[in-house]
């Protein structure tokens, strides 16, 4: 029952109108054949891409991808996205150490955007043929699943992989998953019994790869009747399947505990340091196949216990169910073709009830932060014409004239005769006529530059100030109606060192 | 008069009101969660002081309690809000394309029946989901005989017609995409749905790929989905009648 559970769950919908799963064991056998077709996919297309792909073996990525996410399965959950990339992008590397990181982590995309059917319109999906009546051959479409993301309770985005990809690594045809299950677990209980510890080791490993199976199977069981749970057929199979799912996890844990107990028990027989590391490795995939079947009976359990409480509820409260909604054929086509206005209002009202609730504002200090450096409002797309500047080409005297340079000489040149104040330098740069304010700038700056004067090539016709003139500082502060400061004492006279202030 | 169980219905409606907020991460929200859905008399109180305040329990799962906001509701964010806040004054045209690309978006993420029921997780970016409606949109001018708009009759523009006349991109000096062209259109939905807990962002870069999250599932399978289906029934059965008389 959960194997067809399984197969009727991942076998997608028919093309034609399905009027029964297949049940003849030769459509099993197809099905199970075409599980490995994705795998052998990206192998082949590889040939297709773009630069040098030979050195990695995708099939042996995929199946790695594989395992890593078993590994991490436990009952809901799996690995993340990232992590499953980093872990790929490692294996490629050792296939090819000498490439670049870059192209490792490539690597890895492209197999894990394959398996989870990322590329739109890339789910894996076969016909085949069945056989049905006498001698009457109907097309059928088979889907195959091997990774997929899953929400978690906590809102993460988790990879899981599914029961026919862990199939992939077990090599074997589809049968029936808690059987089994029950027959690698008696094999080993035997091999132990017996001594042969290396076959124990397979089968211990057969073992825990068909646990995972088992307990992927039944908690996506689970999952999807929690989803919808206004839509479950509410026959009684449900609740019989759970108790049969159960029965067998009772089962598995009073021969797993048996197991356990024979191994701790042996363990103290043998001395050889091998076998006792063979032995470790058992009882540690025993005592993992039991922490998995716990935890399922747990979620079983649960599961007994709600669901006929939530049917109970249901006579009187039915819930607001999912509805399987075409949004391609049935809402976005015909809104396409709806005149502007009613298309408007039909829009508005399905964003509306799509975002279902406000944010509350929430003040705080991270928010009203996020809300001041938010980007600033957008402005009308008027472009605005950015004014051109007219530039003049710089003169030899720079934007100085020759009439102000000529006054500004002048008027430095009395500190030859006598020192002089910068305010009264100022003041006399104030009363010239013409380009008033070059003079003023031109005195003002020759009086700080000689401040403290750096050498360099002069071209003498520049020359605002004589060549000795220098800057004083002695506390005077300067009182001039544009600028402040010091007022500094501009002296050019020659030889006499320490003149009057 | 239980005054705790009024309470905690209000808590639990605290909760739904957060919807980057999950079940597993707050153990009273998961706790209150299961109540509603085992005990018929908080759900019951739930659902009476949810009408009162304007909301409805859309749908509840393992992974959340969602609730939807009925049009009026002081809870509603309604498309116009959306692009007062954002920027540009809102004219009708700029809130339909919008609007437009919220359901273009829903419809590349579940474009089938069969994709919202098994709650199936493909990544979109701003890209892919506008070259899909542009896809749409030319098929459409394909089958259309006439397709270009009488000038005296504005209205009768239909949406697809008004979204291939809109600018792709349009880039700018310094290539970041414009804020006029179709795909900041998408960006700027699609970052609001990260907001809103709808999807998800899962690589950086510039083209943000979102993958959808159990909200967006729930709102479209429930309010959002019913709503569309029904005010499309109904103007298909108005059209009929007109073209009856």
């Amino acid at each position: 029952m959960v194997a067809a559970m399984s197969a009727s769950e991942t076998d997608g919908k028919s093309v034609d109108a399905p009027t029964g799963t297949p049940s003849s064991r030769e459509a099993r056998r197809q099905r199970t054949l075409l599980h490995t077709a994705p795998i052998h996919a990206l192998e082949t297309n590889k040939a297709m891409w773009e630069g040098d792909w030979e050195v990695y073996d995708m099939r042996r990525l995929q199946m790695s991808a594989i395992e890593t996410t078993l590994d991490h399965q436990g009952l809901e959950g799996g690995i993340s996205r990232r992590s499953l990339s980093e872990a790929i992008a490692q294996v490629a590397a050792q296939m090819a150490p000498d490439r670049p990181r870059a192209q490792h982590l490539e690597a890895a995309e492209r197999v894990l955007s394959h398996l989870l059917n990322e590329a739109s319109g890339s789910e894996f999906l076969y016909p085949y043929q069945e056989l049905i009546g006498t001698g009457f051959w109907r097309r059928r479409l088979h889907s195959v699943k091997v990774l997929d993301q899953r929400q978690t309770e906590d809102g993460s985005l988790v990879v899981r992989a599914s029961a026919e990809a862990i199939n992939l690594l077990i090599g074997a045809l589809d049968v029936d998953i808690a059987d089994a299950q029950k027959a690698e677990e008696r094999l080993l209980d035997q091999y132990i019994q017996e001594g042969r510890f290396t076959e124990a080791q397979k089968s211990a490993e057969r073992a825990r790869l068909r646990s995972a199976q088992y307990v992927t199977d039944i908690s996506t069981f689970l999952r999807i009747i929690r989803q919808d749970i206004g839509r479950v057929d509410w026959s009684g199979e449900v609740l019989d399947e759970i108790k049969r799912a159960s029965q067998h996890l009772e089962e598995r844990a009073r021969d797993e505990a048996a197991m356990h107990d024979v191994l701790v028990g042996k363990l103290d027989t043998i001395t050889e340091p091998d076998q006792r590391v063979v032995m470790h490795d058992l009882i540690e995939i025993i005592m993992g196949c039991q922490r998995r079947h716990r935890g399922l009976h747990g979620l079983l359990m649960r599961a007994e216990e709600e669901i006929p409480a939530e049917q109970l509820r249901q006579r009187f409260a039915p819930p607001a169910s999912i509805a399987s909604i075409s949004m391609g054929r049935d809402v976005l086509d015909p809104l396409l073709v709806l005149p502007r206005k009613i298309a408007a209002d039909l829009t508005a009202g399905f964003f509306e009830r799509l975002m279902g609730v406000r944010l509350p504002e929430i003040i705080d200090l991270f928010h009203l932060f996020d809300a001041l450096l938010a980007p600033r409002r957008e402005f009308p797309e008027d472009e605005r014409d950015v004014e051109a500047l007219e530039l003049d080409a710089e003169g030899v005297n720079g934007t100085f004239s020759a009439e102000a340079i000529e006054a500004a000489r002048q008027i430095l040149d009395t500190t030859r005769v006598r020192s002089a104040r910068l305010s009264e330098l100022l003041s006399q740069a104030r009363r010239v006529r013409v380009d008033r304010d070059q003079v003023i700038d031109l005195v003002r700056l020759s009086a700080l530059w000689a401040y403290a004067p750096e050498p360099v090539t002069r071209h003498l016709e520049l020359t605002t100030m004589p060549d000795e003139m220098r800057s004083i500082r002695d506390g005077h502060v300067l009182s001039d109606p544009d600028y402040g400061g010091d007022d500094l004492l501009v002296d050019a006279r020659v030889a006499e060192v320490g003149g009057d202030g | 008069m239980d005054e705790e169980l009024l309470r905690q219905a209000g808590r639990l409606i605290q909760f739904g009101l957060q919807p980057r907020l999950h079940p597993g991460q707050d153990r009273e929200y998961k706790e209150l969660l299961s109540r509603f859905r085992l005990d018929l008399e908080f759900d019951e109180t739930v659902r009476a002081i949810a009408e009162g305040l304007g909301l409805e329990v859309a749908a509840t799962s393992d992974l959340g309690f969602f609730l939807a906001a009925q049009p009026g509701s002081v809870f509603a964010y309604t498309l116009g809000t959306f692009r007062r806040e954002r920027g540009t004054a809102a004219s009708v045209d700029d809130r339909l394309l919008h609007g437009l690309a919220m359901v273009a978006i829903v419809a590349y993420f579940y474009p089938n029946a069969r994709d919202i029921e098994h709650a199936e997780i493909h990544p979109a970016t701003a890209r892919d989901v506008d070259r899909f409606l542009r896809g749409v949109c030319e098929d459409l001018k394909r089958k259309q005989k006439d397709p270009d708009v009488l000038i005296d009759q504005p209205e009768f523009e239909q949406a697809w017609h008004l979204y291939l006349r809109h600018p792709e991109a349009v880039e700018t000096t310094d290539r970041r995409r414009a804020q006029r062209g179709a795909l900041s259109i998408f960006d700027r939905c699609l970052t609001l749905l990260d907001e809103r807990g709808l999807v998800r962002a899962q690589k950086d870069g510039q083209d943000v790929a979102y993958v959808p999250m159990e909200r967006m599932r729930v709102m479209v399978g429930s309010v959002a989905g019913h709503y569309a289906y029904e005010t499309l029934a109904r103007h298909r059965r108005d059209q009929q009648e007109t073209e009856l008389k």
